[in-house]
């Protein structure tokens, strides 16, 4: 038995010590070509769709295994990858596969060939939707008048008028609508037959009242913000000067925090871009806290575009400066994204990526850290232009946890699935009416947009139940 | 070599070096499991690689151990209808004559035959050696049964199986090695179990063990050295010499099998070493294993599991639980040590550095059944479990003694120190890591994984190679089962075939069960032993359905 055990033994540890190292180099993409006699360095094509259970078409052969699923032992190269599913469009794809690298796609969306959109209201004719800050409901337009506004909301499935009846006694005309952080409160602006008038109301509030606060506002802010911790309380955003007022004391402190370049208000605190070009925190009653950054040379180089900024917050210590001018600056190197034109921004916190269009252009900011560079003068944020050839821009959104991003160009909307290869895809939507806005949903998936003859219109994007993580995926 | 087989000692140099070992084998299990998670995090790809390598090696090491599982099993099969007490005499007559083989072709069946050859060419060998034993009428055995807080109901199986087994009953000393701190109630069944059973052996003895005796610990070895001590005087009134006794410390609970006594005095005559021998058989945990719950069935199946195939490896065995000796030995090195709770294996480390290291332990093929540490609910059960398995790991505690020993002797070859102290250290390690590793280590660098470690190919291939490792692991899963049922009694019940298939499907606990009763008890023992947390013997307890 002793002489047995050794050799069993020693034979276990020749086939170790072969096979070990055997495996290690096939775990990163060694195998051996037995018609050249060589060792080549192979790749992966990883895919996942949703759904899953598509068919993969490699260079036009159909492939054994269905999504999800690594392709492994390809040799360096190009390869024309199809998947295609019944009742789904063909997705199609030329991917490069390079030595020891996973090409990765887990992420594809398959889209319907055909999509049913389902029209969700009986009013007709409409014009726009407005956003709100909520996500659970938003503002549908027929007209001008008051009585042409319905609120939408998306939980309940219902269209109800947004003010209700006969609580205005007379005729008016909305010119713009202040929609203030999420807590469904609203200010229309608008015009009577004979004067101009500003009414608050909230839109939770039952029964619904209406507060004239045209003595407040003397002119049409920019803007208008409001903070949780001071209820009533209200900070209209003009060009270099904000005015505060309440709503309750129906009192205004004109001119409350003066002569700043830009302002943002965080929970209990504003941040402010002051003249010099310095970023300081103070309180809501306008005492400085905290300076965040003051030099002078950076200050002005980094801020010269435009009038004023807009400040927003991304993450802890993440900023967004958003300029009148469309230049874009984060507080963390190399600070500019965008010089100008930039029409709107949409941050996803999960994986930390800014979603940015201009009227020609989609463009995303993608902050997170990669440990294992280790390059020199490495920036803090990497900028991939998405998409170079739109027309007229005016929306975008982040769609499934920003691997793809919906957008409205003129009048159509389409959507751009991000690919690891920089070969980004757009697909097709829909057809929408002129000028009109559309409102997406990413935590049902449904788009709701007006078609040609202007009723609204809901469309799934992505069906929730169907979603599929690949393994180590993260949720 | 004289050494004091103890973790005291005056010497400060002594005493920091056996801290210092001490501290070694917990602080590496808690380097490796730590280190993996850190490394997962810095360097993801040699992470994943690390765990490929080592999930490579763990097969390989299922496979090597379950080739010599289904070995040692197949030797115990082929042995287990034996009739030893002929072979004894066949040794017996050795003196006169030579050995003869019997015409094999005329055995009825493969094992006999097999086994007939076996104990042919042994004879050949113990009659080349020159060094025959004594005549088997001149061999004595000294039981020495430990009790503490065990019933009658526990203890009398024990003694009967001795009186009923193949071996004359009239040449055992046993000793019941009482506790002095033991209830009432047990005293009162062991002089019951006393008056039985006082005149079926050459003589029954009772020891009451004093407590606080200066210098000794509460643990078991204190009481058997005790009786052991009582055993010396005894033979020495009746001019029994030593060489001519073979002591087997039982548990309380343990029941011999009828053939134990007969086949290891067989092993005894049969070796040219045979007093510088320790004799191991194999422990199964029959008594109570269709009461106790699947998880003690399966965590102590696997023990038996383990000595199985320790058994095939003679030249690093080393004695666990109920085993035997010869007297000799025993008087020679100072009895058990008195001060540590694993006796059972500091015995045989105890010897062995006595004499130089010229001591083995010798596997004999048979078993002896033990109980499984059960209570009165599954919890409890649980528990008793789970404190039994950390006492069994508290055998680290015999690391830094028998380094200390090993560092001091000139005389153990630097080959046998090396290689013990690798299998000593590495036994404990693994025992109290590779679970963890093979639970958390696969999937740690995924979890942790880096946009770099993503878009590798070994990102998308380790899952993949895991995966194949796993499913062969799953054949070694198998033949345990196999073993499994094929060492298990009969379930005294009208359905004991659907209580097979029942227990076939209980080694999907393993997972589980390898993590909560085998890694953490060991991890606990070792991170005891780490801190200085010096652990006092814990008697199971042995909870009979009546």
């Amino acid at each position: 038995m002793q002489i047995a055990r050794k050799i069993i033994f020693y034979v276990f540890l020749l086939v170790y010590l072969f096979l070990c190292p055997m495996i290690i180099l096939y775990s990163f993409g060694y195998i051996f070509q037995p018609v050249d006699q060589e060792i080549e360095q192979t790749g992966i094509i990883y895919l996942s769709t949703t759904p899953s259970g598509a068919y993969i078409y490699l260079e036009k052969k159909e492939c054994d295994y269905k999504t999800p699923t690594s392709i492994i032992d390809l040799l360096p190269g190009s390869y024309d990858v199809g998947i295609r599913l019944l009742g789904y469009r063909t997705w199609k794809h030329q991917v490069a596969v390079c030595e020891g690298r996973a090409v990765v796609f887990e992420n594809i969306l398959l889209i319907p060939k055909d999509l049913m959109p389902e029209a969700i209201s009986s009013e007709k004719d409409l014009s726009t939707l407005i956003e709100l800050p909520a996500d659970n409901s938003f503002i549908i337009k027929e007209g001008n008048e008051i009585d042409d506004f319905y609120i939408y909301d998306i939980t309940d499935n219902k269209v109800q008028p947004l003010v209700q009846k006969n609580i205005l006694k007379h005729n008016f005309s909305v010119n713009n609508i202040y929609t203030l952080n999420k807590n469904n409160q609203v200010i229309l602006q608008g015009n009577t037959l004979s004067s101009k008038k500003y009414y608050y109301f909230n839109l939770s509030s039952q029964p619904q009242v209406l507060t004239d606060i045209t003595q407040l506002i003397s002119v049409a802010p920019n803007t208008i913000m409001y903070s949780a911790s001071e209820e009533n309380t209200f900070y209209a955003v003009y060009q270099n000067y904000v005015n505060r007022f309440n709503i309750k004391s129906m009192s205004q402190d004109e001119r409350y925090i003066d002569k700043i370049k830009g302002i943002g208000l965080l929970d209990d605190e504003f941040i402010v871009l002051d003249k010099d070009n310095s970023i300081s925190t103070r309180s809501l009653n306008n005492e400085q806290k905290e300076i965040l950054f003051k030099n002078k040379n950076l200050g002005k180089n980094l801020f010269k575009n435009s009038n004023f900024y807009e400040i927003s917050r991304l993450d802890n210590q993440l900023f967004l400066f958003s300029g009148d001018k469309g230049d874009l600056i984060v507080t963390v190197a190399p600070y500019q994204i965008c010089d100008k034109g930039v029409l709107g921004v949409e941050y996803y916190k999960k994986t930390e990526r800014l979603l940015y269009w201009t009227k020609d252009t989609i463009g995303m900011v993608d902050f997170e850290k990669d440990d294992q560079n280790s390059m020199l003068f490495k920036d803090e944020f990497e900028i991939n232009e998405l998409y170079k050839n739109g027309k007229n821009i005016t929306q975008a959104f982040w769609v499934y946890n920003a691997t793809h991003a919906l957008f409205a160009d003129s009048n159509s909307v389409s959507l751009l699935e991000l690919s690891p290869d920089s070969n980004h895809h757009v697909e097709n939507i829909s057809e929408v009416r002129n000028n009109s806005r559309i409102i997406y949903n990413d935590q049902q998936g449904y788009l709701y947009y007006l078609n040609d003859d202007g009723d609204l219109m809901k469309l799934e994007i992505i069906s929730k139940d169907k979603l599929v993580f690949a393994p180590f995926q993260k949720k | 070599m004289d050494f004091n087989y103890s973790s005291k000692t005056k010497n400060r140099k002594e005493a920091r070096l056996q801290r210092f070992l001490e501290i070694l084998p917990g602080a590496l299990s808690w380097l490796i499991i730590i280190g993996i998670i850190c490394l997962s995090i810095w360097q993801p790809i040699i992470t994943a690689l690390f765990m490929i390598a080592f999930l490579l090696y763990w097969l390989l090491r299922l496979i090597y151990m379950n080739i010599f599982l289904v070995l040692s099993y197949m030797r115990l099969s082929i042995e287990k209808n034996v009739d030893w007490m002929k072979r004894i005499e066949a040794i017996d007559n050795l003196k006169s004559k030579k050995p003869v083989l019997s015409n094999l072709n005329k055995l009825k069946g493969l094992k006999n035959r097999i086994s007939q050859r076996i104990h042919y060419d042994e004879l050949i060998n113990l009659k080349k050696s020159n060094n025959l034993p004594v005549y088997s009428k001149d061999l004595y055995h000294l039981v020495i049964i430990p009790v503490i807080r065990e019933t009658y109901d526990v203890v009398a199986p024990g003694l009967k199986a001795i009186r009923d087994g193949y071996y004359p009953s009239n040449r055992f000393l046993v000793i019941i090695a009482l506790e002095e701190a033991a209830g009432n109630d047990v005293k009162k069944d062991i002089a019951r179990i006393e008056k039985e059973y006082k005149n079926d052996f050459l003589d029954l003895l009772v020891t009451t063990h004093p407590t606080g005796v200066p210098g000794e610990a509460r643990v078991k070895g204190a009481n058997t050295t005790f009786a052991a001590r009582h055993a010396a005087e005894y033979f020495n009134k009746k001019n029994i010499p030593f060489e001519n006794v073979l002591v087997s410390c039982f548990d309380a609970d343990t029941i011999a099998n009828p053939h134990y006594f007969s086949c290891l005095t067989y092993s005894f005559m049969l070796n040219p070493q045979r007093l510088r021998s320790s004799y191991q058989p194999v422990p199964v945990y029959h008594n109570n294993i269709w009461d106790a719950p699947a998880f003690g069935r399966i965590i102590d199946i696997g023990t038996s599991f383990f000595q199985l195939i320790e058994a095939t490896n003679p030249s690093k065995l080393v004695t666990f639980s109920s085993h035997s000796m010869s007297f000799k030995a025993l008087v020679d090195v100072g009895f058990w040590p008195v001060e540590i709770i694993s006796d059972d294996s500091a015995i045989f480390w105890k010897a062995f550095i006595h004499y130089d290291g010229h001591y083995g332990a010798v596997p004999i093929y048979t078993t002896v059944s033990m109980d499984i540490a059960t209570g009165p609910s599954v919890g409890k059960t649980f528990t008793n479990i789970y404190k039994q398995k950390r006492r069994w790991a508290w055998g680290v505690e015999n690391f830094p003694i028998v380094i200390r020993a090993f560092l001091k002797s000139k005389k153990i070859s630097f080959y046998k120190k090396a290689s013990y102290s690798y299998k000593l250290l590495d036994s404990f390690i693994s025992w109290s890591t590779w679970s963890f590793l093979l639970l958390i280590g696969s999937n740690l660098p995924a979890l942790f994984a880096s946009k770099r470690f993503e878009a590798s190919t070994v990102y998308y291939i380790t899952p993949r190679v895991t995966g194949i490792i796993y499913s062969l692991a799953s054949i070694g899963i198998i033949i345990c089962m196999i073993i499994s049922l094929l060492l298990l009694p009969k379930k005294k019940s009208k359905f004991s075939i659907f209580a097979k298939i029942q227990h076939i499907f209980e080694w999907l606990l393993i997972p589980v069960i390898i993590i909560f009763l085998s890694a953490l008890p060991a991890l606990d023992a070792q991170t005891r032993l780490m801190f200085g947390n010096y652990m006092e013997f814990w008697v199971a307890e042995k909870f009979r359905k009546k």
